[in-house]
């Protein structure tokens, strides 16, 4: 059985050189470069991850990612306006405000994050076809979402644990790579367990154990996820990832953060080179699905709320 | 002109090695036995990875070697690719960033600074005391507060100060906007004698009087809006927190007002005819109960290094020593031993 390999080409200096005209066209436009920044800098990191010699494509646009942020901003400032007035006028109605914010945030929470990766997917692809996630995955996490919001608070918090594995698990069975779906098989519990222990051993280790853990859950990770029958696996220790973030911070310190870009170009070549794909991918049995027609909305309206996935 | 390409056609994810070439108006090609051939303008050209570049119709697209681009660029002349920037560019844009940090945000927030009326200063440290500070008062606090505010008579501040004595075994003192003074009973305890608090109730009138703390705000809100403009788009691929970057960014920001703070206060201690020694006897007497290191502190912390600190201000104070109390010995004793509430009758 053959295995497909990953690899991330991206070096510092280019990725320097990227940072810095973008921080120079924002500022000189006073932001609205933002949006062209951000694709820009999406671009770079698919465009230079490759596997077995063959690069993700992103071909998201700068001016996609303007509308939807123009339409984030458009919603704020009605937002605002509509409370101050409420504030002034009917300060009894301005006191259901809270209520309101949460009961938005339950309903289009899901959206958002299904819409924003769903965006980000929908423009990458690989040998000419795209990535995808089907849009059964808001309802489903939805459920999730209601489900986090009382057992949170009554489980301490631990119930947390479980919420980000099942949102994982959704997103990924719900994804696909042109006709060929991902799975994730794992069991709630045993990504629980490892999650709590971990993190009591990283407490007593005052965090050094948290590199332990985070090798862990990444090796968890990938070999509970499947395409075509075969999974990925990813062959990392805790020392490894502990050295690497050693070696990051003291680069970020000693160079006062110029060395960002070389630090983000080193831990990402680092951690997908890592990763494997454990069978001979069949490529002629991938075909291409009708795209969802996705804007860039929920993409802006994530990073606007900084709503950060993390998987 | 013949090169080689890899041919995708987005819709399986197969792809065939094809011969192009490249005649005077279009490019053709041969995929599966099928001619093809695509007009020069109606082919986008991007760069890909770092090695390759796409020739796009529609869905459909070669990935060319970037090494080729040479014998091609003569078809697509309105392209252009930049491989490399030259050198002036980084030190430029560098150069522009370093002057915006270290010049124009600190010129700007000064001048933003002085346009925030008092009012709203003294609504932010009324919400502050509001959130951190309980209403009641027990007994030592009255009597400490009581002993700073003689205090601040006898060193004959212009300005009516509001004191704060807050119960928190961190040593501490700081100014919040509308004219309070907070002291923590960790600092009180470790205060060796009244010219050390005169010398800490002297720094923390210099950041009232600069208006240290809404220039502060200012930058800092400055320095946040450079610090997304510069990170924002990248951090989500950072393995780290570059939160820790925001510190190193905004802490030189602080350690410069504490610095003039400093120096202010030991100026105006001086023209009063009183001790400008106590502030540095102070920062000694906490560097021994917490020891830091001189390097860290120097990147994240706050405030200049205390070794620093100690050495300019026994400089600025070296023809000023006293030794004379401004309050009855008596009054130091009890501030250091605090009281008991006498219980109340039921």
């Amino acid at each position: 059985m053959e295995c497909r390999h990953f690899e991330f080409k991206g070096e510092g200096k280019s990725l320097f050189t990227l940072v810095l005209k973008n921080i120079f066209l924002t500022l000189i436009t006073l932001g609205i470069y933002y949006p062209f920044a951000r694709t820009e800098i999406r671009k770079y990191f698919w465009n230079h991850l490759e596997v077995e010699g063959e690069k993700f494509h992103y071909s998201g646009t700068g001016w996609e990612m303007l509308k939807g942020y123009s339409i984030v901003v458009g919603s704020y400032l009605l937002f605002v306006g509509v409370s101050t007035l409420l504030s002034k006028f009917a300060p009894e109605v301005a006191r259901l405000m809270p209520l309101v914010v949460i009961i938005l945030a339950i309903y289009f929470g899901p959206i958002i994050v299904i819409a924003s990766r769903g965006y980000l997917l929908s423009r990458t692809s690989l040998r000419g076809v795209n990535l995808s996630i089907k849009k059964e995955a808001v309802s489903q996490l939805r459920i999730e979402v209601l489900k986090v919001i009382f057992l949170g608070p009554l489980t301490f918090g631990l119930y947390y644990i479980v919420f980000f594995h099942r949102m994982r698990s959704i997103l990924f069975n719900n994804m696909s790579y042109g006709s060929e779906k991902f799975r994730y098989e794992s069991d709630s519990w045993e990504f629980f367990m490892k999650n709590f222990l971990g993190g009591i051993l990283s407490a007593l280790t005052l965090g050094i154990y948290s590199a332990w853990l985070a090798a862990d859950i990444m090796r968890f990770n990938a070999e509970r996820t499947y395409i075509q029958g075969h999974n990925f696996s990813m062959n990392i220790i805790g020392k490894e990832v502990f050295i690497i973030y050693l070696k990051s911070l003291f680069f970020i310190i000693i160079t006062l953060g110029l060395a960002t870009p070389w630090v983000i170009s080193m831990n990402l070549s680092f951690y997908v080179q890592k990763l494997k794909y454990n069978g001979d991918f069949d490529y002629s049995a991938v075909e291409q699905v009708e795209r969802e027609k996705l804007t860039a909305l929920g993409d802006a309206f994530g990073d606007a709320l900084d709503i950060d996935l993390g998987i | 002109m013949q090169i080689k390409g890899k041919y995708h056609n987005s819709k399986s994810a197969q792809l065939s090695v094809a011969t192009l070439t490249f005649g005077p108006h279009f490019l053709s090609f041969v995929v599966d036995e099928l001619n093809h051939s695509w007009k020069y303008s109606e082919i986008k050209v991007e760069k890909f990875g770092s090695d390759e570049f796409i020739l796009r119709r529609g869905e459909e697209y070669f990935c060319i070697h970037i090494d080729d681009w040479e014998n091609i660029a003569q078809f697509f002349p309105k392209k252009r690719f930049h491989f490399d920037y030259p050198i002036y560019l980084y030190i430029g844009l560098i150069a522009g960033l370093v002057s915006l940090y270290y010049f124009l945000i600190p010129i700007i927030s000064n001048q933003v600074a002085l346009m925030i009326p008092q009012d709203l200063e003294e609504s932010l440290g009324e919400q502050f005391i509001a959130a951190v500070v309980g209403d009641e008062e027990d007994c030592s606090q009255r009597m400490r507060k009581k002993f700073v505010e003689d205090l601040l008579k006898e060193m004959k501040i212009r300005e009516d100060y509001r004191i704060l004595i807050i119960d928190d075994p961190m040593a501490n003192a700081f100014a919040i906007p509308g004219r309070i003074i907070a002291i923590t009973t960790g600092a009180i305890d470790i205060f060796e004698n009244e010219n050390q608090i005169v010398g800490v109730l002297a720094h923390e009138i210099q950041h009232h009087r600069q208006r240290h703390h809404i220039r502060r705000i200012v930058k800092m809100a400055f320095t946040t809006i450079l610090w997304n403009v510069s990170f924002s788009s990248i951090t989500g691929y950072a393995s780290f927190d570059p939160e820790l970057l925001k510190t190193i960014a905004t802490s030189s920001y602080n350690a410069e007002d504490e610095k003039e703070a400093d120096l202010l206060a030991a100026k105006m201690l001086k023209e009063r005819n009183i001790s400008a020694q106590g502030l540095g006897g102070f920062l000694e007497a906490l560097n021994k109960k917490y020891p830091s290191n001189a390097y860290v502190e120097k990147i994240f912390s706050s405030h200049p290094v205390t070794e620093d600190r100690v050495q300019y201000l026994k400089e600025a104070s070296a023809d000023n020593i006293q030794d004379k109390s401004l309050l009855p010995k008596e009054r130091w004793d009890e501030l250091k031993k605090g009281c008991v509430e006498k219980e109340r009758p039921l």
